[in-house]
C-alpha cells in the first residue's frame, strides 16, 4: 500500500506545512509554523534544545498526535492511521521485549503482519547474521550489551518495511566509545536501505554523520510565534571512515557554524554536545 | 560456609530455633499451663499419634479445597482480564464490583454459602476462590494498564494490532505481577479454607480444630496449625517455581520474600 503511494506522490515522502502543536496539558505551543520537506530516501538529523518539539514532531509524523495548525503529509497520507501506517519508530533507550529472545524480538514486525513464525525467524535470523548478532540471537535483551540491543532494535524496525523510519536519539543511551562504533557501523549498514530516515539527536557529530541534512528546530522566542528551521548538509553520503571525517576541516567548519546556530537558538546555555 | 548458607538460610534457622528454646523454656518450666501452650515434644506426638487416623486425611481435604479454590479463582481473574483487556469500559466498570466483592466480610459470606450450598467442598472453595481472585485480577488489571505508552507506540508502527498486543505485549508485561498476587493468595488460602470449614463441615482441619478447642486439646490444634504452615509453605514454593518456570525473564524484585 505504501509502495503506490509513494509512486503516486511526488519524490516528496514527507511534507509538513505551517506546523503547529499545542501539549494538552502544559499550555505550551511548540513548532509553531514549521515548514519541511523531505524527499524519498534522505536522512533528516533534527537537533535543537531539551523541550523544543523534537520527539514531538515524530510523534506527529507518525501519526500518533494531531498537529493543532498546518498540516502533515506521509507519502500523501493526511490520516493518523495513514501516516502510522508509513513509518516505523524507533524509540529513545530500550524497547526490546524482555520476555523474547533477539531472534522473536527482531522478527515481530514480521508476526504483528501475519508472517508464519518459521519463515519470520528466517528472515530476522539473516539480518542478525548480516550484523554479526547471530551468536546471541537465542538470548533475551538482558544478556546483552546496550550496543547489541540498539542493532537489535534497528533490525527490528527495518524488518517491519517501512518506507520511513523515525529514529528518536537511537544512541543516546549509549558510552561515548560504543557509540563511536555504531555510528560507524550504521554510516556503514543504512547505506543499503531505501528507507527515508528521520533521526533526532542531541549530537552535532552524529547528526552530521549520519544524515544527508541536519536541520535545527529553534525554539520560539517568548511573543515570537514562529520557529525558524536553519539546515546544512549532512555527510552520509561522505564514505570516508568516521574519523578521518571528524578530522577533516571542512566538516569541523560546519560543526562550528552548527553550534554557533545552536548557541543563538534560545535562552539559557548552549549545551549540545551533551548525551540527552 | 558458602554466602547463599551464611546469608540466606542461617539467619532463618537461628530464627526458628530462638522460638523453640524460648517455647520449650516456658513451658518445661511450668511457667504457662500445658492447656494453654503445651510443650514442642506434646504437639509433635499429638501430630505422630492423629496422623494416620484422622489428621492426613483431614489435610488432603483441606488441601483439595484451597488447591481447588486456587486454581478457580486465578481461572476467574485472568478471563475478567481478558475481558477487560478487549473492552477497557468493562474492566472499569467492573473494577467497583472487584473492591465491593473484597468489603463483603468472609465470615459473612461462608455461612450464607454453606446455607445455600450445604456442608460439601463447594462452599469452602468458592470461599477460597473469592479470596485469591482479588489480589491476583487487581495486580493482572495493574500490569496490562502500566505498559509504556512509547513502547505500545512503537510497536503499533512495527504492525501490532490491538489483538497482538494484548497477547505479545500487554499480557506477558502482566504476568509477573498476577505471579506477585498469586505469591500473597496462596500464602493465606489455607486458612480461608480452615475459615470455611468453620462456617459448617463434617471433615477437614477446620472441622477438627473446632471438635479439639473445646475439649482443650491444644496439642492437637497446634499440630493442626504446624500443619497449615507446611500447607502454606508447599503451596508458596509451588507458585515460586511455576513462576521462574513460565517467567524466567523476570528478576525478583529487591525486598521480595523467596524461598
Amino acid at each position: 500500500m505504501a509502495i503506490d503511494a509513494l509512486a503516486a506522490s511526488s519524490a516528496s515522502a514527507i511534507t509538513i506545512t505551517g506546523l503547529g502543536y499545542r501539549y494538552p496539558k502544559a499550555d505550551r505551543n511548540v513548532l509553531g509554523g514549521l515548514q519541511l520537506q523531505v524527499p524519498v530516501g534522505q536522512h533528516v538529523a533534527l537537533i535543537g534544545r531539551s523541550g523544543c518539539g523534537k520527539s514531538t514532531l515524530l510523534s506527529l509524523i507518525a501519526g500518533l498526535h494531531q498537529p493543532t495548525t498546518g498540516a502533515i503529509s506521509v507519502l500523501g497520507h493526511d490520516d493518523p492511521a495513514g501516516r502510522l501506517a508509513c513509518c516505523a519508530i524507533m524509540p529513545q533507550g530500550d524497547s526490546l521485549l524482555p520476555w523474547l529472545n533477539l531472534l522473536d524480538n527482531v522478527a515481530i514486525g514480521l508476526r504483528n503482519r501475519g508472517v508464519q513464525r518459521q519463515p519470520a525467524r528466517a528472515r530476522a535470523h539473516a539480518t542478525l547474521n548480516q550484523w554479526g548478532l547471530a551468536d546471541w540471537e537465542q538470548e533475551r535483551p538482558a544478556a546483552l550489551s546496550g550496543g547489541m540491543r540498539q542493532r537489535a532494535a534497528l533490525a527490528r524496525a527495518l524488518l517491519a518495511d517501512k518506507p520511513i523510519l523515525l529514529a528518536d536519539e537511537p544512541l543516546g543511551a549509549l558510552d561515548a566509545i560504543t557509540r563511536a562504533e555504531i555510528q560507524q557501523w550504521l554510516r556503514a549498514t543504512i547505506i543499503g536501505s531505501s528507507a527515508t530516515l528521520i533521526m533526532v539527536t542531541h549530537d552535532v557529530d552524529e547528526a552530521l554523520l549520519l544524515s544527508h541534512r541536519v536541520v535545527l528546530l529553534a525554539e520560539p522566542a517568548p511573543g515570537e510565534p514562529v520557529s525558524t528551521a536553519a539546515s546544512w548538509s549532512g555527510w552520509f553520503a561522505d564514505d570516508r571512515p568516521r574519523e578521518l571525517l571528524l578530522g577533516d576541516p571542512a566538516f569541523a567548519t560546519v560543526r562550528r557554524q552548527i553550534l554557533e546556530s545552536f548557541a543563538g537558538s534560545g535562552a539559557g546555555p548552549a549545551n549540545p554536545g551533551e548525551g540527552r | 560456609m558458602s554466602w547463599y548458607l551464611r546469608r540466606k538460610v542461617l539467619p532463618p534457622a537461628v530464627t526458628v530455633l530462638l522460638i523453640l528454646a524460648a517455647w520449650i523454656a516456658v513451658t518445661a518450666n511450668g511457667l504457662v499451663p500445658d492447656y494453654v501452650i503445651p510443650a514442642p515434644r506434646a504437639v509433635l506426638e499429638s501430630l505422630i499419634a492423629t496422623w494416620p487416623t484422622r489428621l492426613a486425611s483431614a489435610t488432603w481435604l483441606t488441601f483439595s479445597e484451597t488447591v481447588i479454590g486456587v486454581l478457580l479463582g486465578v481461572a476467574v481473574a485472568v478471563v475478567v482480564v481478558i475481558i477487560s483487556g478487549y473492552l477497557p469500559v468493562i474492566g472499569s466498570a467492573m473494577t467497583p464490583l472487584l473492591i465491593a466483592s473484597q468489603a463483603i466480610p468472609v465470615i459473612v459470606i461462608g455461612p450464607l454459602l454453606t446455607i445455600a450450598l450445604g456442608y460439601g467442598m463447594a462452599p469452602k472453595v468458592i470461599v477460597v476462590a473469592l479470596l485469591c481472585f482479588f489480589p491476583v485480577a487487581l495486580n493482572l488489571l495493574a500490569g496490562i494498564r502500566s505498559v509504556d505508552a512509547r513502547l505500545i507506540d512503537t510497536l503499533r508502527s512495527l504492525h501490532a494490532t490491538r489483538h497482538g498486543l494484548f497477547w505479545r505485549v500487554r499480557l506477558p508485561y502482566a504476568a509477573p505481577r498476577g505471579f506477585a498476587g498469586l505469591r500473597v493468595s496462596v500464602t493465606f488460602a489455607p486458612v480461608a479454607a480452615v475459615f470455611a470449614e468453620y462456617t459448617g463441615s463434617t471433615d477437614g482441619i477446620g472441622y477438627l480444630m473446632l471438635q479439639a478447642i473445646p475439649r482443650m486439646q491444644t496439642d492437637f490444634v497446634f499440630a493442626q496449625v504446624i500443619v497449615l504452615t507446611v500447607m502454606s509453605a508447599v503451596l508458596l514454593a509451588t507458585v515460586i517455581g511455576l513462576e521462574r518456570l513460565v517467567c524466567p525473564w523476570n528478576k525478583p524484585t529487591e525486598g521480595t520474600i523467596t524461598l
